[in-house]
């Protein structure tokens, strides 16, 4: 080793070799911030693959995982969900919130196109809280045991929902029914307790590679649905190795690599949160709403009793538009009838309309926009909707047809609307099956 | 030239007050020393401090400062005379129910540019303008060490930054609570806070921003490196801190979102959140660390080899 020379009394011959010397140096100091930015990008990248990483899992057979699901308790719950959604829908601008921008807003149907982040809280069977999280807003719905509470931060909305008393005249499945239509299926809990009613002889159930959710090892149920014409090629259901709740639902459409559809937790704690978090009390400056859904259960429940009643407005069994199933497991399909001159009205309110801006980030729903003066109202966005869908047209007549990964919709000139999560054909064939409602004029 | 000459060469380019003083206390300070690794404790903080005397007392920044103060008041007293924020964001909406909304909404408005544009002239200046102002190698002559300089002026840029964002949330907090009134605080979880909640919330909010701009500040500090020439560094920063805005918003890019700069920033509304969401939080706080680390190592590698000529 050969000591280097003093600087300050090197020669002057030495000036290449410093020279040299100085750009290794120059490079090596080069080196620092490169690394750094080496390191972090990688461990960016590598993180997400080692957190799901195959774990090592004894073996357990699909009826033993539905078992699990099924019987599993627990006695609370807190942790935040991711949900994404790939459909493949049209430009839906104008009707969705778009999550990308500050100030985009908060609402139900944002859920239909890209990535959220849910938050939610159990305590028991019946008192929960779940948020949606917006860019600055959040949607959020307690269930305190009695009421349903549902707060929307963009309007400083509080709406309080009385629910009737699950008592021996109300079936608990309508009372479900009645919360549901407020607060769709979110956690995987609702969403498996959902597919595992569709699993019959139309779907094959298997075990998949065991997966890890949310840091934690869980085994994979596969459901495979065998029916023709559907779109869904299959859902996978991740259920926890230690505690068997299921912790990610995946549903893969045909044709379609990445999950269309996935809703799983990215954190998640079996202790039950404090009692707090599942109250609800409407903070300072809110608006507060009630709406009572005590009378319309005991409608409901009475034998075609007030149901008929012209006035009310709440969607009851009786008095909705008529709907039929026609087919059954996962290809089956929704018939209904839109009310006679409903599709004229909607092209009226349309007549005059400017055409959907692209980008507009307008939310569909009667509270929201209100910071937008290309306020559209949602009827005609509706319209304008149906006007950019294509046009089709077959034995059953010629109507619209929205289609996306999962799920098509066939509105047809004559009022018919078929919804499934099924292709264009299987639409087709249910509406040629399905009597015309009688055509009150003749529709083109 | 003397150590001392430097001094009124400087004194004479940048006027402010109390820059020829600096360099004579760095000089008193350091030159008796001798060598460049004999500098005796105290002039790294001797030096710290001149740095923030020329921050602070330079005309251009204190008008800078004006501006980012009068946001919230504008703010408060527009709301104030019409009368509400109703149809606006949940920030806006809130400030006549809580005079700390204001300035929480200032902070929200003044992220995506004012306080960029705040950030960028302090970072562009740092190198680039003691080189334009000729006044960089006599720095360097008094001696200080280039790394220490570099982390001096890395040090001033985090003071600066966190008292912009609290000068914006202080403007914002006395203006809006004399306006509406202190109470409790709703937060966008529908919940309640306390008043006291309340302000520790929009402290770590400006906390959080501190961060996010210091990661800015260190891109400055490496890009002031590259030039002499203050306003074009300034400049670069500024569009680095808009086309990353830019690139964030188109969703094609969507793989590419979460390594830029200003992806994060706006996670600050999860403190918001009852209770706080940090799913955001986390990643954004370590993008910033991350940019910081590496701007300033970079900024470090381009210093330390380059030839001060001015």
């Amino acid at each position: 080793m050969t000591s280097a020379p003093d600087p300050r009394t090197a020669p002057r011959t030495r000036q290449p070799s410093r020279a040299a010397r100085w750009s290794r140096s120059r490079a090596a100091r080069w080196a620092v911030p490169t690394g750094l930015a080496v390191a972090v990008v990688g461990a960016g990248l590598v993180a997400p693959v080692v957190a799901a990483a195959e774990p090592d899992l004894p073996e357990r057979t699909a009826a033993e995982l539905i078992d699990d699901l099924q019987t599993a308790e627990v006695a609370g719950l807190s942790g935040t969900l991711v949900h994404r959604a790939d459909l493949g829908l049209p430009s839906l601008a104008g009707l969705t919130g778009q999550g990308g921008g500050p100030g985009g807003s908060t609402d139900a149907l944002s859920l239909l196109d890209g990535e959220h982040t849910l938050r939610v809280w159990a305590v028991g069977p019946d008192r929960s809280r779940v948020s949606l999280h917006g860019e600055m807003g959040e949607l959020t719905a307690v269930s305190d045991g009695e009421d349903l509470w549902t707060w929307s931060s963009d309007d400083r909305l509080a709406t309080r929902y009385l629910l009737p008393d699950d008592g021996p005249g109300t079936p608990a499945a309508d009372l479900r029914a009645r919360v549901d239509a407020v607060v769709p299926p979110l956690t995987p809990r609702e969403v498996t307790d959902l597919l595992l009613e569709a699993v019959g002889p139309s779907t094959d159930v298997t075990v998949g590679d065991p997966v890890t959710v949310a840091g934690r090892p869980a085994h994979q149920l596969v459901l495979t649905p065998r029916a023709d014409g559907s779109l869904v090629e299959s859902v996978r259901i991740a259920v926890d190795a230690a505690d068997r709740v299921p912790t990610r639902v995946q549903v893969f459409a045909v044709g379609h690599e990445p999950p269309a559809l996935e809703v799983g937790f990215t954190s998640l704690s079996l202790v039950p949160p404090d009692e707090e978090t599942v109250t609800f009390t409407p903070p300072p400056g809110a608006t507060v709403e009630e709406v009572d859904l005590r009378q319309a259960a005991e409608d409901a429940t009475a034998p075609h009793g007030g149901a008929q009643d012209p006035g009310a407005g709440t969607t009851g069994p009786g008095d909705g538009p008529p709907v039929d199933l026609v087919g059954d497991g996962w290809a089956s399909v929704l018939v209904a009838s839109l009310p006679p001159g409903a599709l004229e009205a909607l092209a009226q309110g349309a007549a005059g309309m400017p055409a959907p801006e692209s980008e507009d980030g307008a939310s569909f729903g009667p509270r929201h926009g209100g910071d937008d003066d290309a306020d559209v109202p949602p009827t005609a966005q509706v319209a304008l909707l149906l006007e950019s869908l294509p046009a089709v047209e077959g034995d059953w007549g010629t109507g619209r047809l929205l289609t996306s990964r999962l799920l098509s919709v066939l509105v047809a000139d004559d009022g018919r609307v078929v919804v499934g999560a099924v292709d264009r054909t299987t639409l087709e064939a249910a509406l040629t099956r399905s009597a015309s409602p009688g055509p009150t004029g003749p529709t083109g | 030239m003397s150590a001392a000459d430097a001094g009124l060469h400087r004194a004479t380019h940048t006027a402010p007050a109390g820059d020829a003083e600096r360099l004579g206390n760095l000089v008193t300070g350091m030159a008796p020393a001798g060598g460049a690794r004999a500098v005796p404790r105290g002039a790294t903080w001797r030096l710290f401090r001149s740095e923030l005397r020329l921050i602070y007392r330079r005309r251009r920044n204190l008008a800078g400062a004006l501006v980012l103060a009068a946001v919230p008041i504008i703010i408060a007293v527009s709301i104030r005379v019409s009368g509400s924020g109703d149809g606006d964001s949940f920030l806006f909406g809130q400030i006549t129910v809580n005079g700390l909304f204001v300035a929480l909404a200032a902070l929200f408005v003044q992220m995506p540019f004012f306080l960029p544009t705040a950030v960028a002239t302090i970072a562009g200046d740092t190198v680039a303008g003691e080189a334009n102002q000729g006044t960089l190698r006599y720095l360097l002559v008094v001696p200080v060490e280039r790394t220490r300089l570099l982390l001096v002026k890395l040090a001033a840029l985090v003071v600066f930054a966190a008292s912009a964002t609290l000068l914006v949330a202080g403007v914002g907090g006395v203006v809006g609570v004399a306006l509406f009134g202190a109470g409790p605080l709703p937060t966008i979880s529908g919940t309640t806070l306390s008043f006291a909640e309340g302000v520790g919330r929009l402290l770590l909010v400006c906390g959080y921003l501190t961060l996010c701009l210091v990661a800015l500040g260190a891109i400055g500090l490496f890009i002031s490196t590259l030039t002499e020439q203050p306003l074009a560094a300034t400049i670069a920063v500024l569009v680095v801190a808009l086309t990353s805005q830019i690139l964030d918003a188109l969703s094609q890019l969507e793989p590419i979102h979460e390594y830029l700069p200003t992806h994060w920033w706006f996670a600050f509304v999860d403190l918001l959140r009852d209770p706080v969401a940090t799913e955001a939080l986390l990643p954004g706080v370590v993008s910033a660390l991350a940019y910081t680390a590496v701007f300033t190592a970079a900024a470090w590698a381009r210093f330390t080899t380059k030839d001060i000529s001015s």
